[in-house]
């Protein structure tokens, strides 16, 4: 199935999991936030997210400064 | 209902759709608690003693640093080394003399911040880390209080308004990692992105206050200074958040007793 993270378009298994598309693309140090179609999902709710055809996850690192 | 003065400094106001001398008396009735003084917190209060707040408590213990000048424009050369609160109080004064400012400079005088939390109709959070976020924000769930909060490192600004008298998520719910947050020491900040930052919950604030209308409760904005791109993304209540799910489930108890 198709789905995009981060403006680019994955192919992905059927039973992909946000997990390991966190796993993917978790490049950058710090605090992530992580949005599928625009609801940040909890981090203790990540391992059971599953995605379906379509869906938009993003993946931000959160900043903390002021 | 306002006085000729009144009326002549916010006429502006006045021009705006929705905006009447009700809105502009409910602004001078308020009474806001800002924790920080900082980046966000020098952007936040002079909009909100511009606007005319009537009351706001300035609650913040650090000093003035060089370090400091490029962002934090309430502050002067000739301040570094002054406390923040104190200087602030002193500017916002000259600029609005008829708001009544308070200074904590003292974080551990929970006695004095608490009294001010009871009485104040918004909490706005200006402070630099995750772990002062988090106690903020415990703080307006168990005083019941709504918070706006926001952040800025490196070209990123956020801003979320929550709403604690409503079901929806607080800053705990998404159960950020915060033992890696990000912050100005570490990524540096570019000016205009934490003026960016602290306008934006100006922006919820005033418009809160004076009854114009609502912010989007729980909405997380997220601005992008390298391209300029607002993004909006809306927070899920989390039902085992380490915060408002035990208060939340304490005052159930209460209710079903």
């Amino acid at each position: 199935m198709r789905i995009h993270c981060n403006d680019e378009q994955l192919e992905v298994p059927e039973d992909c999991s946000l997990v390991s598309i966190i796993q993917r693309f978790n490049e950058q140090e710090g605090a992530l936030a992580v949005a599928v179609n625009l609801t940040i999902i909890p981090t203790s709710r990540w391992q059971l997210q599953t995605l379906e055809e379509g869906d938009v996850v993003d993946i931000f690192t959160l900043v903390a400064g002021g | 209902m306002l006085n000729a003065s009144e009326y002549s400094r916010y006429s502006r106001h006045l021009l705006l759709d929705d905006f009447d001398e009700h809105a502009q008396r409910r602004l001078s009735n308020a009474k806001v608690t800002l924790f920080g003084v900082g980046g966000l917190g020098c952007q936040v209060a002079s909009a909100l003693a511009a606007a005319g707040v009537g009351e706001m408590v300035l609650i913040e213990d650090d000093v003035i640093e060089i370090s400091n000048l490029p962002r934090q424009w309430l502050f002067t050369e000739k301040d570094i080394g002054q406390k923040k609160a104190e200087v602030a109080r002193t500017r916002l004064l000259a600029m609005q003399s008829a708001c009544t400012l308070h200074c904590i400079t003292n974080f551990n005088d929970i006695a004095a911040r608490d009294a001010h939390l009871t009485t104040s109709q918004l909490i706005i959070d200006c402070t630099d880390s995750f772990t002062s976020r988090l106690a903020i924000n415990a703080l307006a769930v168990t005083h019941s209080v709504p918070l706006i909060s926001a952040a800025a490192s490196g070209f990123i600004a956020t801003a979320t308004a929550f709403n604690p008298e409503i079901s929806g998520p607080c800053y705990a719910c998404p159960e950020y990692n915060s033992e890696q947050s990000l912050t100005c020491f570490e990524q540096g900040i570019f000016s205009p992105v934490v003026a960016i930052a602290g306008q934006l919950q100006a922006m919820m604030a005033l418009s809160y206050l004076s009854g114009i209308h609502n912010p989007e409760w729980g909405s997380l904005h997220h601005f992008n200074g390298q391209n300029l791109l607002m993004r909006q993304f809306n927070i899920q209540k989390n039902p085992d958040c380490p915060t408002c799910s035990k208060i939340h489930r304490s005052e159930d108890h209460a209710h079903s007793l």
